[in-house]
């Protein structure tokens, strides 16, 4: 293969390599079309095959552009945006004659494409990809420069660059000035929400998250973590019932005053993006990071979704009460002849003094024969709740807890249904909780007078396992849990969470490095402002510093070939006699500088002679024992 | 006020005076800018950097300053590649007039470092490229049009250097003192040789050399069996050898003072043109010119030294040497 | 430092030629050691400076079989090698042998014989053996040829061209003797009644051995690496046409190597390469511009070319 051939290809696979992010979050139908276009030119290359038309090109990015479009109904944005980009590099690709124009423009656009992989992910692997692609776009920038290079050749040199940009790419990591918010705001973006749902709650809402080990947030307790059945992360609040389904409050007032008592416990909360508002918080917080507020249901929310990694530091309190709340008039709503069993049931504990009516009511689940599963039966038809209570008698948590609020209300006692998760994976490789998508939980609260809201966990009537340890303990066939919410524990689970504490410390220092986190570890260095001087010394003296280093390494003439001992020792020797007087030229033999030396300096003929014997028979003799002779000759001398 | 472009040349003359026959690229001489490519580049690097704010990407910011890094890294291995270079001329082969003059310049890696795609651009945009070994030499060969005979000098030309990256050029004059024997240019179609005018006589000598058949003659021990007449054998069983024979080389005076009728131009080059027939032909000559004499002779360096004098004969007007 | 008995004996063979070649010692080691590194001599040199005298001596100390063979315009190739001759009572061709099957052969005036006769000898140097007729016959062991060249009479002669010079592994110029060699030289015995009183030293066998031995001295890859960095030096000259070949940088080493053994030394040092570099280079470096072979560029190199 001539270089002209194997430069091409070489070009076809970086820019490859640069797009593969972005293929990758394609829809398959149009990825294939793509792969199958690149492909296409490759084999262009190979077989020097005809050149594709204008014109055809031209339909081709009509038609790629109709594709995009059908994919994500816009064009702009992030994800057309990034699927248009791919599209049009992919056809540039096609297009690209012998030109070094092409090529040159093929090579930014790759290593455009190669930066906004990080727009799909910031994932370490995806980090690795792009240190991979921009290896292969410079070795193709290098190959552009000199076609005739060997390819091990200009990978070397280009590895070599990539480690000499690292020391200035941190510097300025560290040190560019970042700003808290966005230049300008971009179009509303279509990602999918991940995690608990906001705007409603039904049977086989949660169990569909049962499965889902993915991580939702991480938290590092700053004293000791209290105890399993005491995490419950408080997330959405459902207080409107249509007969099947849990819906959001229908009207908002304000927070209802509470006392928090018991000891404050201060935590900090790494949430993965989930499009949501919700803030999740041990209940009940007391300190809000700012940007934030406790909503009139006691809800911690943003004021934006969470589209980035969000760390934020709070502090909760786990014992509290309300003496009086506003909205706990809507939580007795009820739909008139909606489940009608479960009606006449609850309508015998009416006469119960309230205590009593939960605990009735709790008695009942515990009692009834209740099973806690993973694969609850569908219910179907108007009455779930009665469904569930007398005939199928198995749920997942929202079951347990939709139907516990009903049977309150039946009663006459507030009730609303409180959705988050419950309990969490201690890492104690890394000292912090994982929370997965996997413990998302729903809970109730009562109101009773004199005692304010008070949590009742009906799974724990069926389940009290699922409250204490987790879910994997509670569900008595673990063979479907996903492996990292089964309960044995086996090694790929300890090799897991030693990995998920490198990737906790990647989201931290790495992605999570925003304004906030870059003025604190600035103010850490003793650098306020950006325009202190101190500031300015360390970006001026960094970089500074690197240059030296390049100097250093770079533009001094470098001693490539490790020195000989006994040439080394040799030169030792010839700078003592250099001192004396008798200085050695590069070209002058050692036999015959020693005769020149030892007339110039008779009084040291007798060891110029020795030395250099010894240094003969070392350096031109492989006599290597004579070595520490002649070091101590030189050292003598 | 002088144009523009003479003062540029009269600035880069003084910035950069005519050295003896080495130069060492030191780091004042040595212009570094970005190409049309790097400026592309820069291009992408803002794109990329008001992206990387806009959209609150970490890694985004980090890609942009590896990318700045590399471009810091290409700039300073494109400068390191021209610095501390040793720039030497050697004697240039003598050329006819209107051919090309190469001038030889050894490119020396003065401090261990190995230099590669260094280009050597002539004032008349002709480029040589040339890799410098680590702790070696190379050797390029500049071409520079020789128009007129005489001697011409080296002009002064540029050194470049774009590698690795292409991003930036890195640049520095040569002035170097230089020059190339510029021999006339042979006439055309000159009249043949002058032979036997003097004493020459084209005659061939029997029994030397092996290019014609010249006879048989008597088997001696010690001929070839190669050469031994077999078919002459065969019929009068006789052994014969053949012998050949070869032209014997001729001598010839070529004398500035024949050729009377032409202008002194045109006597060059139509001597020119004999001594080149006389070697390709074998045949001995001498060179008569006015205050100038060398005797009969052949080879190389008889050839050089009488083209030298032809070659710096003194023009019309101008006094003998 | 202690002997060899071969390297004993050589030493006095030494000896005994500085007694016939008077004030030519550097010379004369130079020459043993080309004999030691199995390669051929060129001397050139003006006539009359001892060159036949030379090779004579060589001869007859060491004990080889002598031949020399004036080279002439009209010499021809069979003239050296041999011919087969017809021999009428057999009815087929026999060889015999010419003067070429000798142990030293001294080709006076090389340039003298047409370029068909020099190549028939400089065929045989290289293949050691002579082909007549198709039919092959190897040359004695050792063989050694000094040929002569007279730098001055270049008319009519037919210089040899580089390819023919790469195959001479040295050549040397014997010079004027100084002033006292001279004299000794003017005051002394007879040369030729000299040389015929000498006895051989050594047997043809001890010489192989010795060629053996000197060829089993001690290169390290230091001295390898100046052996490169000269040659190197010599091919990105420009100055010169053309860069020593391989064979010639071969040459060198085991020339080196002769003359580190000949000096009694187990190791080859930089001043051995120094020493025979002159030799070894000289006649292959030719200048670009005058097409001719440089004496003094050998020394040039070796004043710019630092020892690593």
């Amino acid at each position: 293969m001539n270089a002209d051939k194997r430069n091409a290809l070489l070009l076809t696979g970086a820019t490859a390599l640069a797009l593969s992010a972005h293929l990758a979050a394609q829809p398959l139908w149009l990825a294939a079309v793509l792969v199958g276009l690149i492909a296409l030119r490759a084999a262009q290359i190979l077989t020097g095959g005809v050149r594709i038309r204008s014109w055809l090109l031209l339909a081709l990015a009509l038609s790629l552009i109709f594709l995009v479009f059908r994919a994500h109904h816009t064009l702009i944005g992030r994800d057309g945006g990034m699927a248009l980009l791919a599209s049009l590099v992919t056809l540039k690709l096609l297009e690209a004659g012998e030109r070094e124009r092409d090529a040159n423009i093929l090579l930014l656009l790759g290593y455009f494409c190669s930066g906004t992989s990080f727009l799909q992910s910031q994932s370490p692997w995806m980090f690795a990809l792009a240190l991979l692609s921009t290896l292969a776009l410079l070795a193709c920038q290098l190959a552009l420069q000199r076609p005739q290079d060997g390819l091990g050749r200009q990978l070397r040199q280009s590895a070599r660059m990539l480690l000499e940009a690292l020391p200035l790419a941190m510097l300025l990591f560290v040190l560019f000035p970042r700003l808290p918010g966005p230049l300008w705001r971009m179009p509303s973006e279509n990602i999918a929400r991940s995690g608990l749902s906001a705007d409603r709650m039904e049977p086989g809402l949660v169990s569909q998250l049962a499965l889902d080990d993915s991580v939702a947030f991480r938290v590092e307790f700053s004293g000791a973590p209290p105890r399993h059945a005491l995490l419950y992360w408080r997330g959405p609040v459902f207080e409107y019932f249509d007969g099947r389904r849990w819906l959001p409050p229908q009207r908002y007032g304000i927070a209802p005053a509470f006392t928090a008592t018991g000891m404050p416990t201060q935590y900090t909360i790494t949430l993965e993006p989930n499009q949501q508002r919700w803030l999740l918080a041990l209940d009940l917080p007391t300190r809000l990071p700012p940007g934030a507020q406790l909503a009139s249901r006691l809800q911690a929310v943003f004021t934006e979704p969470v589209t980035q990694r969000r760390r934020y530091t709070l502090t909760s309190q786990l014992d509290w009460r309300i003496d009086a709340d506003p909205n706990a008039r809507f939580a007795l709503q009820l739909p008139e002849d909606s489940n009608p069993r479960a009606q006449a049931l609850a309508a015998g504990w009416r006469n119960l003094p309230p205590a009593a009516r939960v605990r009735a009511a709790f008695d009942y689940l515990r009692n009834g024969h209740f099973a806690y599963t993973l694969e609850p039966p569908l219910l179907s038809g108007p009455d779930t709740v009665d469904q569930f209570l007398f005939d199928s008698r198995q749920g997942f948590c929202e079951h347990f807890a939709g139907a516990f609020a009903f049977l309150m209300r039946a009663a006459g006692i507030p009730a609303r249904v409180v959705t988050g998760y419950q309990g969490g994976d201690y890492n104690a490789a890394g000292r912090y909780l994982i929370v997965r998508q996997a413990d998302a939980h729903a809970w109730v609260e009562v109101w009773l007078d004199e005692q304010g809201w008070q949590r009742v966990d009906p799974t724990g009537a069926a389940a009290p396992a699922r409250i204490e340890t987790g879910l994997a303990r509670s569900i008595p066939q673990g063979g479907d849990l996903p492996l990292m919410l089964r309960g044995d524990g086996n090694w790929i689970k300890a090799m897991r969470l030693q990995l998920d504490v490198l990737v906790n410390g990647w989201n931290q220092w790495v992605i999570g490095f925003d304004a906030e986190r870059q003025r604190d570890f600035l103010r850490h260095l003793g650098i306020d402002d950006f325009l202190s001087a101190q500031y300015l010394g360390g970006l001026l003296g960094g970089a500074g510093l690197i240059l030296g280093g390049f100097a250093l390494l770079a533009l001094s003439p470098r001693r490539i070939r490790a020195r000989d001992p006994a040439s080394l020792a040799y030169q030792r020797f010839c700078r003592k006699l250099a001192a004396r007087g008798v200085e050695r030229r590069a070209q002058e033999g050692p036999l015959d500088f020693a005769r020149r030396a030892s007339t110039a300096l008779p009084a040291l003929a007798g060891q110029i002679e020795a030395i250099t014997a010894d240094y003969l028979a070392v350096r031109y003799g492989a006599e290597n024992a004579r070595l520490p002779a002649l070091r101590r000759r030189v050292s003598e001398l | 006020m002088k144009p523009l472009r003479q003062r540029w040349q009269d600035f880069l003359s003084r910035r950069h005076p005519t050295e003896n026959q080495t130069l060492t690229l030191i780091h004042k001489r040595i212009y570094i800018i970005p190409t049309g490519k790097g400026l592309g580049f820069a291009l992408l690097v803002a794109i990329s950097l008001i992206g990387a704010i806009n959209y609150q990407l970490s890694l985004g910011f980090f890609f942009v300053f590896l990318l700045v890094g590399l471009a810091l890294a290409a700039l300073l291995h494109t400068y390191a590649a021209l610095l501390g270079l040793e720039i030497a001329t050697t004697p240039a082969a003598p050329v006819f007039a209107g051919g090309s003059a190469q001038f030889p310049l050894r490119l020396n890696d003065g401090s261990e470092r190995e230099r590669r795609g260094v280009v050597l651009v002539s004032p008349a945009g002709e480029c040589c490229e040339a890799d410098v070994p680590l702790r070696a030499q190379a050797t390029l060969a500049l071409r520079i049009p020789a128009a007129r005979r005489g001697r011409l000098t080296l002009p002064r030309c540029r050194i470049e250097c774009r590698t690795p990256s292409g991003w930036f050029v890195a640049w520095s004059y040569v002035a170097l003192a230089g020059d190339c024997l510029v021999y006339p240019q042979p006439e055309a179609d000159a009249p043949p040789l002058p032979l036997g005018a003097q004493n020459g006589s084209g005659g061939m000598q029997a029994g030397f050399g092996d290019d014609d058949f010249a006879g048989l003659r008597e088997y001696q021990p010690g001929d070839s069996p190669r050469r031994i007449a077999w078919k002459q054998l065969a019929r009068s069983d006789q052994l014969l050898s053949k012998t050949f024979q070869s032209p014997l080389a001729s001598e010839v005076i070529l004398d500035w003072d024949t050729l009377a009728g032409l202008d002194t131009e045109a006597r060059l080059s139509r001597l020119t043109a004999w001594i080149l027939r006389a070697e390709a032909g074998g045949h001995r000559y001498a060179l008569r010119l006015p205050g100038f004499f060398r005797a009969l002779d052949l080879g190389a360096a008889h050839r050089a030294a009488c083209l030298a004098a032809l070659a710096q004969f003194p023009a019309d007007g101008e006094p003998a040497p | 430092m202690s002997l060899a008995p071969a390297q004993q004996h050589i030493r006095q063979a030494l000896a005994r030629l500085e007694e016939i070649i008077l004030g030519k010692q550097d010379a004369l080691h130079l020459c043993m050691a080309c004999l030691l590194a199995r390669g051929h001599l060129l001397i050139e040199d003006l006539p009359g400076m001892g060159k036949t005298t030379l090779a004579h001596a060589l001869a007859r100390v060491l004990g080889l079989r002598f031949q020399r063979v004036q080279f002439t315009s009209d010499l021809l190739p069979a003239d050296i090698t041999g011919v087969s001759i017809y021999d009428r009572e057999d009815a087929r061709f026999r060889f015999h042998p010419g003067p070429i099957f000798a142990q030293v052969l001294l080709a006076d005036e090389i340039n003298r014989a047409s370029p068909k006769t020099q190549s028939a000898l400089l065929e045989a140097m290289a293949e050691l053996q002579v082909t007549v007729d198709g039919e092959s016959h190897a040359l004695p062991e050792p063989f050694f040829v000094i040929a002569t060249q007279n730098p001055l009479q270049q008319i009519g002669a037919f210089p040899l061209p580089e390819s023919q010079l790469d195959r001479f592994l040295m050549r040397l110029e014997l010079g004027y003797p100084d002033e006292r060699a001279e004299r000794a030289l003017l005051l002394g015995e007879d040369r030729r009644k000299l040389l015929s009183g000498q006895v051989p030293v050594l047997s043809v066998a001890e010489l192989s051995a010795a060629q053996d031995a000197a060829e089993k001295t001690r290169t390290s890859p230091a001295l390898v690496d100046y052996v490169q960095a000269l040659v190197a030096a010599t091919r990105n000259d420009p100055a010169f046409a053309y860069g020593l070949s391989p064979r010639a940088a071969l040459g060198l080493t085991q020339a080196s190597r002769a003359h580190a053994w000949l000096a009694g030394r187990d190791m080859v040092i930089p001043e051995d390469v120094q020493a025979v570099f002159p030799g070894v280079a000289g006649h292959r470096l030719v200048l670009r511009t005058s097409g001719r072979p440089d004496p003094d560029a050998a020394r040039r190199l070796i004043a710019a070319v630092a020892i690593p």
